[in-house]
């Protein structure tokens, strides 16, 4: 059930931080003096259930509007049609029968099950209904272009208020003025977008056409962003997606229960009163849906004692990803080029060449020397390397993998990027000198949510199980004790 | 029991799950037109409810192990736990001393609860010498710390006193899971500048907190499983506390924020914080 918009306190008011916090001047500890930095993801999954948000906040789980285990193969989908796009730019065009041969090269390292499926359920009919207008490939189509802003407004009433949000673009076609969000969701018959990507993609564009101006890097300067055409593509059909009013109160509630689960304004209880579907009508669609409706075991029996021990750690678990990723995305956008330089966050220098995935980037030794630091303390030679602003441009984990004179090599893989001179090398997202991996925090609260709803139903198997029966002594009343052998 | 006897009564079961979920009230939830074979089933298994709405399962009367084994039977199990708990809420909330014992006893398992996160220059500074003797203290030091909280918030002298409505009730009450000596409580105490804290912090907050940490622990002890109903006696917990304050949920859990922000920096030493104080004094998730 979704709370009508008066019912709520909307809009909210969005807390950012500091400078004070955004140059760690402020000790890093307990609940954020600010709100979360939500990915577009983080808003539809708010946007489609609280409970979906809650379960991504608290427990980590992805995309709800994907159900579980299609993750991977939506990933090679997308890669694949991205290749065939940039090949036709190239007046590379396959044929019909050679298609098929081209994917099983490109998926030559998948399991052949994952390509299978991806073939059959995915490419195939898109190939069916779009092999002969890869003629409209060109020059100026760009993939996974990363877009974030700080303060993107959405209205309300006579209001503008503002939030922060990121988020990558499937497919953004310069010449022919088009933002394409591409799914693996949608069938033959549908008559329009799966649930919520119509919203997604609508976020997307919104985040990108609200960026300053300034924040523009080549080649999007002089692209008005405003007047691009929003479409959802799915194996099957293409939809145009309208502005839609909606949309923008969707937002606002999205934001309302991100706001509140996240600094604890509301709870587990709150969102459950408030939940999409019930276990009578469960949306069997959802990706949330085994957090939800998961199987209840009877084993261990302890489970209430084991939910209570663990649940303290979600909350603070989550506080840890704010402070090590979502403050790292704040400053990013908030501070100055020399602040982040003097965080020995950033370090720039010129591309000099980009050749079969590999870019030659020339740096000065003092703008050198923190990448070079983090490789000599950890031996970690990954990087996130930005071409473009940290508005809008490509995010690519960039290996280093020699350096010469004044110049670096990093291996970007075989991607399509924009001419530019300028590139912004900062820490991996997974740095462990930057911060501690934030993305550990995750595995932690999906790991312990698994391990609070896992057990086993039947009673001989339960005696004979050593970890539902250590469980059962540690949460709950059984003793401890060896056996005699 | 016969497979289209079980079919009928999960009918039922779902309707009511349904109903719960989509937000009617207990009283209105579940309800059917009465079918002759359904009623005379509900009967023959002691589960018979009925009233001008129709008949639906009685739920006071424990269902058949068959009908426990499916889903919607396990489930519709919890929420009659959860309705027997939210008795016991609606019991604590008109009585007073029930009242006194349980949020003191709630406050005392909010902070064994919390591990103390206290930052490790503060604990060297007090004299301990490592983590695990911080936390081996701090826990012992639990039915210490919410004696000195229940003489400056709720004027009472002897924690045990205001416990023995709850017993007498067969209510449960805290039990320390191990209690230290007064001097090493003492040295939780100035560690966490325990004083202070209840200086700052407003009385209301820690009732309220205390409360819901008993309500907490009666969802734990109650065996209550299913969040949906959870829900159940969270919103009768909360429906208490807005009726006693005359504020909404949404204000009451600010207000504490705001409190446990206060003591976080009403309590520093030399310009930083002493202890997560949002991991200590919460409002259980």
């Amino acid at each position: 059930m979704v709370i009508p918009v008066n019912q709520r306190a909307i809009p909210v008011s969005w807390r950012r931080p500091e400078r004070e916090v955004l140059l760690e001047d402020r000790y890093k500890y307990s609940r954020p003096p600010f709100d979360p930095f939500p990915d577009v993801t983080n808003v539809v999954n708010a946007a489609k259930c609280p409970v979906a948000i809650l379960h991504d906040i608290l427990h980590a789980i992805e995309d709800a509007t994907i159900p579980g285990g299609k993750y991977g193969l939506g990933v090679l989908y997308q890669r694949f049609i991205a290749h065939l796009k940039l090949s036709a730019a190239r007046k590379d065009f396959p044929s019909t029968s050679d298609v098929r041969y081209r994917f099983e090269m490109f998926a030559r390292d998948e399991n052949d099950k994952t390509k299978a499926d991806c073939w059959r359920y995915y490419v195939e009919p898109w190939c069916s209904a779009r092999l002969d207008r890869l003629q409209e490939a060109n020059e100026n189509i760009f993939f996974e272009v990363s877009v974030a802003n700080a303060y993107v407004p959405f209205k309300f009433e006579s209001k503008n208020p503002t939030y922060p949000l990121r988020g990558r673009i499937d497919e953004i076609d310069l010449k022919n003025c088009k933002i394409i969000e591409r799914t693996i969701k949608g069938r033959r018959a549908d008559q329009s977008p799966p649930p919520l990507k119509d919203f997604q993609v609508w976020l997307l564009w919104k985040a990108l056409s609200t960026i300053e101006k300034r924040n523009y890097s080549e080649p999007w300067k002089g692209v008005d962003f405003e007047d691009f055409e929003l479409i959802v593509e799915t194996p099957y059909h293409e939809f145009v997606v309208k502005d839609n009013p909606d949309f923008e109160n969707l937002a606002h509630i999205a934001y309302a229960w991100i706001k509140d689960l996240a600094g604890g304004g509301k709870s587990e209880f709150e969102a459950y009163q408030h939940r999409a579907c019930t276990h009578i009508k469960t949306d069997m669609e959802c990706g949330a849906r085994w957090s939800c409706f998961g199987r209840r075991y009877k084993y261990p029996e302890c489970r209430g004692e084991v939910h209570k021990e663990i649940r303290k750690f979600y909350p603070p678990l989550f506080w840890q990803q704010m402070w090590d990723y979502q403050l790292f995305r704040y400053q990013l956008l908030m501070l100055e080029k020399k602040d982040l330089e003097d965080l020995g966050y950033l370090s720039e220098g010129r591309v000099v060449s980009f050749k079969d995935g590999k870019i030659e980037i020339e740096i000065t030794p003092l703008q050198a020397s923190p990448i070079l630091e983090r490789r000599t303390s950890s031996g970690e030679p990954g990087n996130l390397l930005v071409i473009g602003s940290f508005s809008l441009g490509f995010e690519l984990d960039a290996v280093l993998e020699e350096i010469t004179n004044n110049k670096f090599v990093m291996n970007v893989g075989r991607k399509k990027l924009p001419p530019s001179e300028r590139a912004m090398i900062l820490p991996s997202e997974s740095s462990i000198l930057k911060t501690s991996p934030w993305f550990l925090s995750r595995y932690t609260q999906r790991d312990l949510f698994r391990l609070e709803r896992w057990g086993l139903d039947k009673d001989e198997n339960a005696e004979k199980h050593s970890v539902i029966q250590l469980l059962e002594c540690l949460f709950g009343r059984k003793t401890m004790r060896r056996e005699t052998s | 029991m016969k497979k289209e006897d079980i079919d009928a009564i999960v009918q039922l079961l779902r309707q009511f799950i349904g109903d719960i979920e989509s937000g009617k009230a207990l009283e209105e939830a579940g309800w059917k037109k009465a079918e002759p074979g359904t009623e005379r089933l509900l009967k023959e298994l002691g589960l018979y409810e009925e009233s001008s709405r129709g008949i639906r399962v009685c739920l006071d009367s424990p269902l058949p192990r068959d009908l426990i084994r499916i889903e919607e039977g396990d489930l519709f199990s919890d929420m009659q736990r959860a309705v027997e708990v939210r008795g016991l809420v609606h019991k604590i909330e008109g009585d007073r001393l029930l009242r006194t014992g349980a949020e003191i006893s709630g406050f005392a398992h909010m902070l064994e609860a919390s591990d103390f996160p206290v930052f490790s220059n503060r604990l060297f500074q007090e004299g301990f010498s490592s983590p695990d003797e911080w936390l081996a203290c701090a826990v012992g030091a639990v039915h210490f710390l919410t004696s000195v909280a229940a003489k400056q918030v709720w004027d009472v002298e002897s924690i045990e006193e205001t416990f023995q409505p709850l017993c007498l009730s067969s209510l449960p009450s805290f039990e320390p899971k191990k209690q230290c000596e007064e001097e090493s409580a003492d040295r939780v105490r100035k560690v966490l500048k325990w004083d202070d804290v209840l200086k700052i912090i407003d009385r209301s907050a820690c009732k309220i907190m205390g409360f819901l940490w008993y309500v907490d622990r009666l969802i734990v002890l109650g065996g209550i499983r299913y969040p949906e109903s959870m829900v159940l006696i969270h919103e009768k917990a909360w429906e208490v506390l807005e009726g006693k304050t005359g504020k909404s949920t949404q204000e009451l859990r600010n207000a504490i924020i705001e409190e446990v922000e206060r003591v976080e920096n009403g309590t520093l030493d030399q310009g930083f914080a002493i202890a997560s104080w949002h991991e200590i004094l919460r409002v259980p998730w």
